[in-house]
């Protein structure tokens, strides 16, 4: 189902015209293990006394709400709680019957968000283990019982070279098609001692998947109501890393790099790449080594998510894809299986047109993702 | 049409000049490797006033972190909003197809520049 290394992109592409509307690839699924004592088979030895005696079970990210999603998070639908009433998402049966059987989708993406490494403020060392484990487990526990799932490498950024060290241990893997890091760390991700990362990523062909999660920040940090960070921090620092990403000249030395910008939006796209045109045209010799416009970079790189997705009509999001140039740019994720999930028919307005709908819902992913290929019809 | 502006020890490298030709304004530079170029003296963003702007090398640079000043390329800033006109071609390096202004040809006979349009 997957094609290997040496088969092109194009192909892919291909494909996915011939299959049309059938495709269904969601890019954003959460799937979570059953705590991070779960983990302690994978860590070696020295490791596992936090885990098993220590009573180490979180990465603390700074977050400081007790309210809204933090809790609703858990109050999902009932038919996607696990039988044995620990984390959603940490069935794997419940998930396959959910995603394959009942919402009919072809491919789904994991994404893990309990394990931010990139947020360790000590014990570094602890964090790349982590990193390990996880890895280790997503493929023994996730990708080879499931070949409808593909998975998501967590690395630390706190040592690029271990970073690396992951990717080239399990890059190959043909269910593993991205590597996911959170939004907002301490680390924009057009610096320099990030490129051996990307490099990596390119030689393997995988995606790099930026995802909002709890230590997103805004321009204050942490707002003093909940309302205010959901509203605005997915958004504000995804613009951030797309920008540093853009200026620092990440896609010019990367032609091949993909980025998937996941739950922080996408209207705000028509205003971003006109502003980031607009400052180019006026400080392109502050940044020389960029040589395409920023919105021409964003068009050939960069993808973004559906959900959460605001109310918008069909005329409204096809009026935004046109004015952008975005009807490539675009992919499907429901968020399975937080509470705020956007799953299927609901997930776009009803009357766009086929083709786009076709698009967003599958064929763009074989284009943001070069490892994925459609299944057979 | 060609118009006679100026004699070619009028202007030194690096100077810059308005010119009326016809109905036109139009702003001569000379580069600093001796030759001329003319641009239509508007710019195609907001309509300032090219001749008052600075002439200077195009910033040139392959990698994150290297600036250097061309030998060969140098662009027109407009006062306004900055932005640049190479002054070969009359287009941004930025978004060539988007902003452009016309390029004029010029020629120099005789000890005089001369402006085709």
């Amino acid at each position: 189902m997957v094609i290997g290394p040496s088969a092109g992109r194009a192909q892919g592409e291909e494909q996915g015209e011939q299959l049309g509307q059938q495709l269904v690839v969601d890019t954003d699924v959460h799937e979570y293990f059953k705590g991070f004592r779960s983990l302690a088979p994978y860590l070696p030895p020295v490791h596992r006394q936090p885990v098993e005696e220590w009573g180490f079970s979180r990465i603390d990210t700074g977050f400081p709400y007790t309210s809204g999603s933090v809790t609703r998070t858990w109050q999902t639908r009932t038919g996607w709680r696990p039988q044995d009433d620990g984390e959603l998402g940490s069935d794997l049966d419940v998930m396959r019957r959910n995603l394959f059987d009942e919402l009919g989708i072809d491919i789904a993406i994991l994404n893990n968000l309990q394990l931010p490494v990139a947020f360790m403020r000590g014990s570094h060392e602890l964090g790349m283990a982590m990193a390990t484990a996880y890895n280790t487990q997503l493929v023994e526990r996730w990708l080879e019982p499931e070949p409808r799932l593909r998975g998501s490498l967590i690395v630390s950024l706190d040592n690029p070279r271990h970073a690396v060290g992951e990717i080239e241990r399990l890059g190959n893997h043909p269910q593993v098609v991205q590597v996911c890091l959170p939004t907002s760390v301490d680390i924009q991700f057009g610096e320099p001692r990030l490129r051996p990362i990307w490099e990596a990523m390119v030689h393997h062909r995988l995606t790099l998947g930026i995802h909002h999660g709890y230590g997103t920040r805004t321009i204050f940090g942490y707002p003093r109501q909940h309302i205010e960070w959901k509203a605005l921090a997915p958004s504000h620092a995804m613009m951030a890393q797309l920008a540093s990403l853009t200026f620092n000249g990440v896609f010019d030395a990367f032609p091949d790099l993909k980025v998937v910008a996941m739950e922080a939006g996408f209207s705000w796209l028509p205003y971003f790449m006109s502003r980031l045109d607009q400052q180019y045209v006026s400080f392109r010799d502050q940044v020389p080594w960029v040589k395409r416009r920023p919105s021409d970079h964003l068009r050939a790189h960069v993808a973004l998510t559906t959900q959460p997705m605001e109310p918008m009509t069909a005329r409204q999001l096809t009026t935004l894809v046109e004015d952008c140039g975005a009807a490539e740019m675009l992919v499907f994720s429901s968020d399975y299986p937080h509470y705020d999930s956007d799953v299927m028919d609901e997930a776009l307005p009803h009357g766009i047109a086929g083709d786009l709908r076709a698009r967003i819902m599958g064929r763009n992913a074989l284009r943001a993702y070069p490892k994925l290929e459609a299944p057979p019809a | 049409m060609r118009v006679d502006v100026f004699g070619v020890d009028e202007i030194a490298p690096g100077q810059v000049r308005r010119v009326r030709v016809g109905p036109v304004d139009v702003v001569l530079v000379r580069k600093h490797d001796g030759s001329f170029r003319a641009l239509r003296d508007r710019c195609s963003h907001q309509g300032g006033a090219l001749s008052g702007g600075r002439l200077e090398p195009m910033v040139e640079g392959d990698h994150l972190g290297e600036y250097r000043f061309s030998e060969r390329r140098m662009v027109l800033r407009c006062p306004l909003h900055q932005f640049e006109f190479d002054v070969d071609t009359g287009r941004s390096p930025a978004d060539p197809e988007r902003y452009r202004v016309r390029a004029y040809p010029v020629t120099v006979e005789n000890g005089r520049v001369l402006i085709e349009r």
